[in-house]
C-alpha cells in the first residue's frame, strides 16, 4: 500500500465530496456574494424598489405563482384520485399526463400561443360553438395573464400529478382493507383515509408547485414578447429586462436578492419537510410516519425482476408491501365514469400538444383556412416546414446535444463519489445535502450576472464551456439529493465486506455502488438530459451566436432557436410548430420508455431545476 | 492463523460507552464464541476486530502484530456477515473470487482456489447464479466460501445463522463447528443465542452492557455461572432466580424465601444473610402426590407441552416458577401439586453483587 493511497483513504470523505464543494462554492455562493456587493455597492439594494413597474411586477408575481399553483393542484389532485381509483391502465393514463412536462417551457409558450391564436386557433374557434366571441388572449392587457396562467399549469400540472399519486400509492393496501372493513368507502375514504395519510405528498406537491411558477422564466419571456408584457411581467422577467435589456446590471444584482428572498420562505419549509436528517439516518425516523422520500422510495421498489432491488428488498422486510389490493370496492364513482373522466383529462393533456403535431405538417390553405374555422384533422400533409426547420436547427442541436453529453458526463462523475461520501461517512451532517436543496430551489435566474460576467473574464463566453460550467447547477444539486437516497438503501455490510475483501472507497464506488444504483443513475441521467435540453435563460444570455463549425463556439441551444424564430421571421407557425415538435419528441420519447425512472427521479428528487 | 488478543479495549459512542475496557485472549486454533443479548456490545467488539470501528482506546493483537492503525483489507481477516453481505449485481463465481482478483492472484490460482474450495462446501453447481437466485442456506455457504478462499489467519462470523429458519439452522450450526474443527482456523463468533454459542464453542466470552461477565467452556458456563447474568442466560429455559436470605436455625442453615413462602435446608456453608437462589427448570422436581421431601406446594398455571417434555409455569402464593418435566407426568391447569429442588443442583448468587458464591 503507498502512502499517497492511505493519505487518501484516511480523508476519503472529504476528497469525495471536493469536487461538489468547489463547483457549488464558485458557482452557486460566490455569485450570490457577488450580487450582495454590487447591490450594496452600488446603492440598488434601496432604490431597486423605485425601478418603474415594480409594483406592477410584483403583483403581477403574485397572481401568476398563486393562480398557476391553484389550477395545478387541483387538476394534479383529480388526476391522482382518477388514476389511483383504476385497476388497469393506471399507467397509460400516467404517460400520457408527464407528456406536458417533456415539453420544453419555450415550447410550451409556442404551442399555446397556437391554441389560443384569436383567428386561427381552436381554442376561440371552440368556444364560438357556445356563443362565445373569444378574446384576443395574449394580445390584449386584460387576458395575457390568464393565458401565461393557463399555458404554465398545462406544463406543471404532471409534476403535482406524479408526487401526489406516489403519495397515495404509499398507503399501504392493508389500510384500505381495514377501512373498507369497517364500512368506509367513496368520500369518507378519501377523507379519512387517503387525504390524511397522503398529507405530506399533498403539501410538497403544492410547495413545489408554488417554487416552480414562482421562478418560471421561460414562459413569461414568450408571452411577453408576443403582447403587452407589462401585464404579464414577473420579477424573474424584470431582472431580465433590467439587466440584459435595458442594461442595467446592478439593478439586476438587487433583484436577484429580492427573489432569492422570496423564494427561501418554500425553501425552508421544503427542507423541513424532506427530513434529511432522517433520510441520512442521522435521526431515527418518526413512527408511523416514514419520510416522504422513504414512501416514494415504493415506486423504484415495486420493481419487478431487478436483482439488486430484490435481493435488497429481502433484507428490508418492510418493503414491497404496496400491491394493489382489490380495494375500493364501494365505489365513489362507477368505473365508467371513472375512464370516461380520465379519457376526457388524457385528451386535454395532449390535444394542445396534437394541434402543435398537426400544424407542422399542415399546408397553408389548412392552416389558414379560406373560409374561416379550423382544421382539426389535415388532409394534406407538407413536409416543407419540417425540412426548413431542421436545417435551421442544425446549429443549435449541435451545441445542446454536446453541451448535454458533457454535463451528463460530470455530473455522475462528480455526484457518485460525493453522494456516497455523504450517505456512508456522513460527511458534513445534514449541511452539504440542505446546501443542495436549497440552490435546487432557488430561481437560476438568481445566478445570471455573475455568471455572465465570470464566462466573459474567462474568455468563455459564447461557447460550449460557458453552459456546461453553468449547467452543472441544475443537474448536480437534485442528481446527489437522488443518489444520497439510492445509496442509503445498499447495505452498510456490502461496503464493509468489501472493505474486509480488499477494497479501497474509489473500487467501493466503482465495482459496488455504482451498478448497484443503475435505477438512481438512470433517473439522474434522464432528468440531467431534460434539464439540459429545456434551458433557456443561460443559453440566451451566455450564447451569442449559433455554432456554425467551429467547436466549441456558439453556445445558443435549441430552445434559442425557437424563440427566435418569433422574433426574427415573424411567426411562421408551421416552421416554428416542427421546430417546437422536433426539440421535444427526442424527450418524451426517451422519458416514456424510461418511465419508472423518469417518475420515480421526480417524484423522489421531488425538485426541477 | 494466529491467536487473537483485546488488552483494556473500550469503544465510546458519543457518551455512551458501548465496550468497556475488555481483556480477550482468542487462542491460535480457538472457535471462541461471543454470547450476549442485544445491545451488549458483542457486535462492536467483532467490529473492532475486523477494523470496521476504531477502537477509542486499548489494543487489538492478531498474532503478534499490533492492528489497531490497520485498515481491514491488510489485517487478513475474514467475516461472515449476518445478511452475509454477498455483492448482489455479482455472480457466486464473482463474489468468490473478488477478494484473491484484488490481491491481485493470479487466474489459475483463482480458478484452482474456487474449484476447491466449492466443492468443499458443495455449491459448485451455483456457481454462475447471482445471490437473489439462492437460498438462504446457500447464500450462507457463498459468504463463508467467499471467507475461506482467502485462507485468513482469523474468521470473523456475526450471527451468520439467525437469518436462516429453525431447522436449518441446526444443521448449519453442526456444518460450521465440522469446518471450523477441519479448517483449524482461529474463529471468533457472535451469537445472542445461547443454544449456538454452548453447542459450537470451545469457549464462550458472555457480554452484557459492555463488561465481560465469564469467560469459560461451555460446561463450565453451565455448571458454573459466574453471576446471576450468566445463570439466567445460559440455559433455556431460564433458571429460576429467588430472593431470600440464610438464616441459621439451631447451627443447620436454611434458605428462606423473601415473603417466607417457603424455606429448605441447604448444605454450602453460607454466610448468613440476604441472597438469590437459583434453580434451572429440570432441577424443579413435582409431583401430583404428597411425597416425602416434596415439601413446597404450587398451582399449575400454564402447561406447555413439547412432545417428550413440557414447561410448567407454577404459582406458589404468587411467586413464578418454571420447571420441566417429562411429558409421563399427568396434569391438567390449577391443579395442586408438589414441588422439590434437586439439592446438590442449587445456585445462590450474593444479593448485593449478584456474583455467585461457590464456597465449596
Amino acid at each position: 500500500m503507498n502512502i499517497k493511497a492511505s493519505i487518501f483513504e484516511k480523508h476519503a470523505d472529504w476528497f469525495l465530496v471536493l469536487p461538489l464543494i468547489a463547483y457549488l462554492s464558485a458557482f452557486t455562493l460566490f455569485p450570490i456574494l457577488e450580487n450582495l456587493y454590487i447591490s450594496v455597492t452600488t446603492g440598488t439594494i434601496i432604490s431597486v424598489f423605485s425601478l418603474p413597474f415594480m409594483d406592477q411586477t410584483l403583483i403581477n408575481t403574485g397572481i401568476f405563482s398563486l393562480g398557476t399553483v391553484s389550477l395545478e393542484f387541483l387538476f394534479g389532485l383529480i388526476l391522482a384520485i382518477l388514476v389511483d381509483r383504476v385497476k388497469r391502465g393506471s399507467k397509460f393514463f400516467s404517460s400520457i399526463f408527464i407528456i406536458p412536462l417533456l415539453v420544453s417551457p419555450v415550447a410550451v409558450a409556442v404551442i399555446w400561443l397556437l391554441i389560443l391564436d384569436p383567428q386561427y386557433g381552436p381554442l376561440n374557434y371552440f368556444l364560438s360553438f357556445l356563443g362565445i366571441k373569444g378574446p384576443f388572449w395574449v394580445g390584449q392587457q386584460s387576458t395575457i395573464m390568464l393565458s401565461a396562467i393557463i399555458a404554465s399549469a398545462w406544463e406543471e400540472t404532471p409534476l403535482t400529478f406524479l408526487i401526489i399519486y406516489a403519495g397515495f400509492k404509499s398507503i399501504p393496501s392493508q389500510i384500505y382493507e381495514a377501512a373498507s372493513v369497517d364500512g368506509l368507502g367513496g368520500f369518507s375514504l378519501l377523507k379519512n383515509i387517503t387525504f390524511p395519510m397522503a398529507k405530506p405528498s399533498l403539501a410538497v406537491a403544492a410547495l413545489l408547485a408554488l417554487m416552480t411558477s414562482f421562478r418560471s422564466f421561460d414562459l413569461v419571456y414568450m408571452f411577453a414578447i408576443n403582447g403587452p408584457f407589462l401585464y404579464v411581467q414577473t420579477l424573474p422577467y424584470l431582472l431580465y429586462q433590467v439587466s440584459f435589456v435595458s442594461n442595467f446590471q446592478q439593478y439586476g444584482s438587487a433583484i436577484s436578492l429580492l427573489i432569492m428572498l422570496i423564494a427561501l420562505l418554500p425553501t425552508f419549509l421544503l427542507l423541513r419537510m424532506m427530513r434529511i436528517d432522517e433520510r441520512l439516518g442521522l435521526k431515527k425516523e418518526r413512527e408511523g410516519s416514514p419520510a416522504f422520500t422513504q414512501r416514494l422510495k415504493s415506486l423504484f421498489k415495486a420493481r419487478k425482476g431487478n436483482l439488486s432491488s430484490r435481493h435488497l428488498a429481502s433484507l428490508m422486510p418492510d418493503v414491497g408491501r404496496n400491491k394493489k389490493a382489490s380495494k375500493k370496492s364501494k365505489s365513489l364513482l362507477p368505473d365508467a365514469l371513472t375512464y370516461a373522466l380520465l379519457s376526457i383529462a388524457a385528451i386535454l393533456s395532449i390535444f394542445p400538444f396534437y394541434w402543435t403535431v398537426v400544424t407542422s405538417l399542415k399546408t397553408y390553405n389548412e392552416l389558414f383556412p379560406a373560409g374561416g374555422g379550423i382544421v382539426l384533422f389535415p388532409t394534406q400533409i407538407d413536409l416543407s416546414n419540417w425540412v426548413e426547420a431542421l436545417i435551421e436547427l442544425y446549429g443549435y442541436l449541435v451545441t445542446s446535444l454536446s453541451v448535454t453529453a458533457a454535463v451528463v458526463l460530470l455530473t455522475i462523475l462528480i455526484a457518485v463519489p460525493a453522494a456516497y461520501s455523504i450517505s456512508r461517512f456522513k460527511t458534513g451532517g445534514t449541511k452539504i445535502v440542505s446546501w443542495n436543496i436549497i440552490v435546487n430551489s432557488m430561481p437560476s435566474v438568481i445566478f445570471i450576472i455573475p455568471l455572465f460576467y465570470y464566462t466573459q473574464a474567462a474568455h468563455i463566453y459564447n461557447t460550449w464551456w460557458s453552459l456546461i460550467s453553468t449547467y452543472l447547477i441544475f443537474t448536480l444539486p437534485i442528481s446527489v439529493w437522488l443518489l444520497v437516497g439510492f445509496i442509503e438503501d445498499i447495505p452498510k455490510q456490502i461496503d464493509e465486506a468489501a472493505r474486509i475483501d480488499g477494497m479501497g472507497s474509489f473500487s467501493i464506488i466503482w465495482r459496488m455502488v455504482f451498478p448497484l444504483i443503475k435505477p438512481g443513475i438512470i433517473a439522474v441521467v434522464i432528468l440531467s438530459v431534460i434539464n439540459c435540453w429545456h434551458e433557456f435563460l443561460f443559453t440566451l444570455i451566455l450564447g451569442l451566436t449559433v455554432f456554425s463549425g467551429q467547436v466549441p463556439v456558439g453556445a445558443r441551444g435549441v430552445t434559442v432557436f425557437i424563440s427566435n424564430f418569433i422574433s426574427a421571421t415573424g411567426i411562421n407557425w408551421a416552421t416554428i410548430s416542427a421546430g417546437a415538435v422536433a426539440i421535444s419528441l427526442p424527450l418524451i420519447i426517451l422519458a416514456i420508455i424510461l418511465q419508472k425512472y423518469f417518475i420515480g427521479g421526480l417524484t423522489l428528487g421531488s425538485t426541477k431545476g | 492463523m494466529a491467536s487473537v488478543t483485546l488488552k483494556k479495549v473500550s469503544k465510546t459512542f458519543g457518551k455512551v460507552t458501548v465496550v468497556n475496557s475488555i481483556d480477550l485472549d482468542v487462542k491460535d486454533g480457538e472457535f471462541m464464541c461471543i454470547l450476549g443479548p442485544s445491545g451488549s456490545g458483542k457486535t462492536t467488539i467483532l467490529r473492532m476486530i475486523a477494523g470496521l470501528e476504531k477502537v477509542t482506546s486499548g489494543e487489538i493483537y492478531v498474532g503478534d502484530e499490533l492492528v489497531n492503525d490497520i485498515p481491514p483489507k491488510d489485517r487478513d481477516i475474514a467475516m461472515v456477515f449476518q445478511n452475509y453481505a454477498l455483492y448482489p449485481h455479482m455472480s457466486v463465481r464473482e463474489n468468490i473470487s473478488l477478494p484473491l482478483k484484488i490481491r491481485g492472484k493470479s487466474k489459475q490460482h483463482i480458478d484452482e482456489k474456487i474449484r476447491s474450495v466449492s466443492e468443499y462446501l458443495q455449491i459448485s453447481r451455483l456457481l454462475d447464479k447471482k445471490p437473489s437466485q439462492l437460498s438462504g442456506g446457500e447464500q450462507q455457504r457463498v459468504a463463508l466460501a467467499r471467507a475461506i478462499v482467502r485462507d485468513p489467519k482469523v474468521f470473523l462470523f456475526d450471527e451468520p445463522l439467525s437469518n436462516l429458519d429453525a431447522k436449518l439452522r441446526v444443521s448449519a450450526r453442526g456444518f460450521l463447528k465440522r469446518l471450523q474443527k477441519e479448517l483449524g482456523t482461529t474463529s471468533i463468533y457472535v451469537t445472542h443465542d445461547q443454544a449456538e454459542a454452548m453447542t459450537m464453542a470451545d469457549r464462550v466470552t458472555v457480554i452484557h452492557q459492555g463488561l465481560i461477565q465469564q469467560i469459560a467452556t461451555p460446561q463450565e458456563l453451565y455448571s458454573k455461572p459466574a453471576n446471576v447474568f450468566v445463570a439466567g442466560f445460559v440455559g433455556s429455559p431460564p433458571m429460576n432466580i429467588i430472593s431470600g436470605s440464610i438464616v441459621n436455625r439451631d447451627g443447620t442453615l436454611y434458605f428462606r424465601e423473601e415473603e417466607d413462602r417457603f424455606d429448605i435446608k441447604v448444605k454450602n456453608s453460607l454466610p448468613e444473610g440476604k441472597v438469590l437462589l437459583g434453580v434451572r427448570p429440570e432441577d424443579l422436581l413435582v409431583s401430583t402426590y404428597s411425597r416425602e421431601d416434596y415439601t413446597m406446594i404450587a398451582d399449575v398455571y400454564v402447561q406447555e407441552p413439547l412432545g417428550p417434555l413440557q414447561y410448567l409455569s407454577l404459582d406458589m402464593k404468587g411467586l413464578k416458577l418454571l420447571s420441566q418435566t417429562s411429558s409421563d407426568l399427568k396434569i391438567s391447569l390449577n391443579q395442586h401439586v408438589y414441588l422439590k429442588f434437586r439439592e446438590d443442583r442449587l445456585y445462590f448468587f450474593s444479593h448485593e453483587t449478584g456474583r455467585g458464591l461457590y464456597l465449596t
